[in-house]
């Protein structure tokens, strides 16, 4: 994808939390990807491979190390706090756990309005028209508008929090695994749901999630991430079909099929993960990669991208 | 339209808390006491012809006969009137130093809280400061700075009671902070302010409740005590602890108890009550208790 239909771009974005005894964390080292406008970037990646710090960096709700993330040609990495906050408006978030996402104390009503209360869009008539038509939108009546969170459903209260995120009318959704903590049954009904405002509105969304079926259902394009860092982002179908990193042929081999009587390859990664406080040198998959070589141990692979825009940061890549 | 929203609006927290308030025996007895002396107070001299202040001539510490229901004190006042006015006197000092102490403490425990830092250093440090000061002896030479009044008792107890609350909200804000809801309202632009009070603040409330209901009851003991002194609030307005002042006379202690004995029962029944409040308030608003 070319820079210039863009939404967003990250630019070697890095997060590091400092520990104890001037021991550093290197959640996010390093990225950089970019959003077009309406499509669905899945980021893909085990626990604690910092998928949701780098969400939350993006969106500079914890602050970077270094790097930038231009939006409407400005770094707002750099934005002074209460432009930063204008943007918000524009910019919105999914939170994975619709059980403490809510405010306990706001009626679902309020809680849908808040960015409209916060940014003052509109008259209280026009206000309380949104945010009833929005709830509407996702499916909940309007006799439910004056109970509170905890009066609903997990999926219920997952359509509330989307209602609020997209009631602003933004560009750009981080949606941090805003499925993992429902029911199967209920996952669909969103991600369906999901899609559909796409469709409507337009709204680009990094769909970040350790599922890599869900993934598959939503996105366009799709980035793995591993310790910290990007190692693959391509087109889905290029994904699934030509996984070009060994760690994506491993999390690939690992989904399950709904069909006894085909039998496949497991590629059973072996070791644990390497402590993030202390990743390996080189490329940091070697010391669990099976194609590894010397020149793995010694320097760190840089993202190559095909002419179909698949890039995989892997020195055995198409050998 | 509006028969929807009133059926729904209630707070089933808050309708839980009140329903398992209402199983606390003691509790509910206990604020019935108070609604009907906080009403006697108030009502009373409305209602009978009571005089706190003229001196009956030649009826100076007088028992109890038909015409003082509890006599007259030592300058011929009637204890019964004295005894209802003190009652206004004594129960609002609580409440309104209460209430400053709130309204000082819970604002400088939510901004220590939520900024961390050098904003909590230094208003932490104020409140150990003020903490590790003995509270009667700085209200003492306070009150004598200001001049003994209602007023100022109120202001004194108020002004060293806010340490209280401000390390209670501190404490609950710290926690309720970092809940996600909060980072939601960030996420979705809203000012510091608006996190602290709409989305921290109504979430750390049930703690300060509690605190509130403990700190009036103590603010009305703190009068007592200064009044006892002779520095709460001047005569000849009454205040249940200017009454119980006159027991400071040995002679009225064993001979004359009408003077004191009521104020010191009701006194120590207020107190009681209020803190039997407390704790009934505290039990209903623990989720995890089961009554």
């Amino acid at each position: 994808m070319n820079d210039s239909n863009a939404l967003l771009t990250v630019q070697n974005v890095k997060k590091y939390f400092k520990g104890t005894k001037g021991c550093q964390v290197k959640a996010v080292d390093d990225v950089s990807f970019a959003v077009a406008k309406g499509e669905t970037l899945g980021l893909v990646g085990e626990s604690g491979c910092g998928k949701s710090t780098l969400g939350r960096t993006v969106l500079n709700l914890v602050n970077a190390t270094e790097g930038g993330v231009i939006y409407e040609g400005r770094d707002i990495l750099k934005l002074p706090q209460t432009e930063m906050r204008m943007l918000r408006k524009k910019l919105q978030m999914v939170f994975q756990n619709p059980y403490s996402s809510l405010n306990p104390r706001m009626t679902v009503l309020e809680a849908v309005r808040a960015p409209l209360d916060i940014f003052g869009i509109g008259t209280k008539e026009e206000r309380f028209e949104r945010s009833r038509d929005i709830l509407k939108y996702v499916g909940l009546d309007e006799y439910q508008m004056y109970r509170y969170p905890h009066e609903f459903s997990g999926g219920q209260r997952q359509r509330i929090v989307i209602a609020r995120a997209i009631i602003s009318e933004p560009d750009f959704v981080v949606c941090d695994e805003p499925v993992s903590a429902l029911d199967v049954s209920v996952r669909a009904q969103v991600l369906n749901l999901m899609q559909d405002i796409q469709k409507e509105r337009g709204v680009a969304y990094l769909f970040i999630s350790h599922d890599l079926s869900v993934v598959k259902h939503i996105s366009d394009r799709i980035a793995v991430m591993y310790l910290g860092k990007i190692v693959e982002i391509s087109p889905r179908e290029t994904l699934y079909d030509q996984p070009g990193h060994p760690y994506t042929q491993a999390l690939l081999s690992a989904i399950p099929i709904p069909d006894t009587d085909i039998v496949r390859e497991r590629i059973i990664l072996k070791g644990d993960l390497p402590s993030p406080m202390n990743p390996p040198a080189g490329c940091r998959f070697h010391t669990r990669c099976r194609f590894a070589v010397e020149e793995c141990r010694m320097k760190e692979p840089k993202m190559r991208f095909d002419e179909s825009g698949h890039g995989v940061a892997c020195h055995r890549w198409k050998e | 339209m509006d028969k929807i929203k009133k059926e729904n609006v209630q707070n089933s927290f808050w309708r839980n808390t009140v329903q398992k308030f209402m199983k606390h025996r003691v509790a509910m007895f206990s604020l019935l006491f108070l609604t009907v002396e906080i009403l006697a107070v108030i009502l009373l001299p409305l209602l009978m012809d009571l005089d706190p202040y003229t001196t009956n001539a030649g009826c100076f510490s007088m028992a109890p006969d038909e015409r003082f229901l509890l006599g007259t004190d030592d300058v011929g006042r009637d204890v019964f009137s004295r005894l209802v006015y003190g009652g206004r006197v004594s129960i609002m000092v609580g409440f309104v130093s209460a209430l400053l102490s709130a309204v000082i403490g819970i604002p400088l425990g939510l901004l220590a809280g939520y900024y961390g830092g050098v904003i909590r250093m230094v208003i932490m440090r104020l409140v150990d400061i003020f903490m590790s000061f003995p509270a009667m002896i700085i209200q003492l030479v306070l009150v004598t700075v200001l001049g003994a009044s209602a007023a100022s008792v109120m202001l004194v107890i108020g002004l060293l009671g806010w340490t209280g609350f401000a390390r209670l909200t501190y404490s609950k804000v710290i926690s309720v902070k970092e809940q996600e809801y909060v980072e939601a309202a960030r996420a979705s632009g809203a000012t510091n302010l608006r996190q602290m009070f709409q989305y921290i603040l109504p979430n750390s409330l049930a703690p300060l409740f509690v605190q509130f209901s403990f700190s009036v009851a103590s603010a009305i003991l703190q009068e007592s005590g200064l009044s006892f002194l002779g520095l709460g609030v001047p005569v000849p307005t009454a205040s249940w602890g200017n009454m119980i002042y006159s027991a400071q006379s040995l002679s009225t202690l064993v001979y004359r108890p009408w003077m004191w004995v009521p104020a010191g029962t009701i006194l120590v029944a207020t107190v009681l009550s209020i803190n039997f409040i407390g704790d009934g308030l505290r039990d209903a608003l623990d989720p995890k208790m089961k009554l």
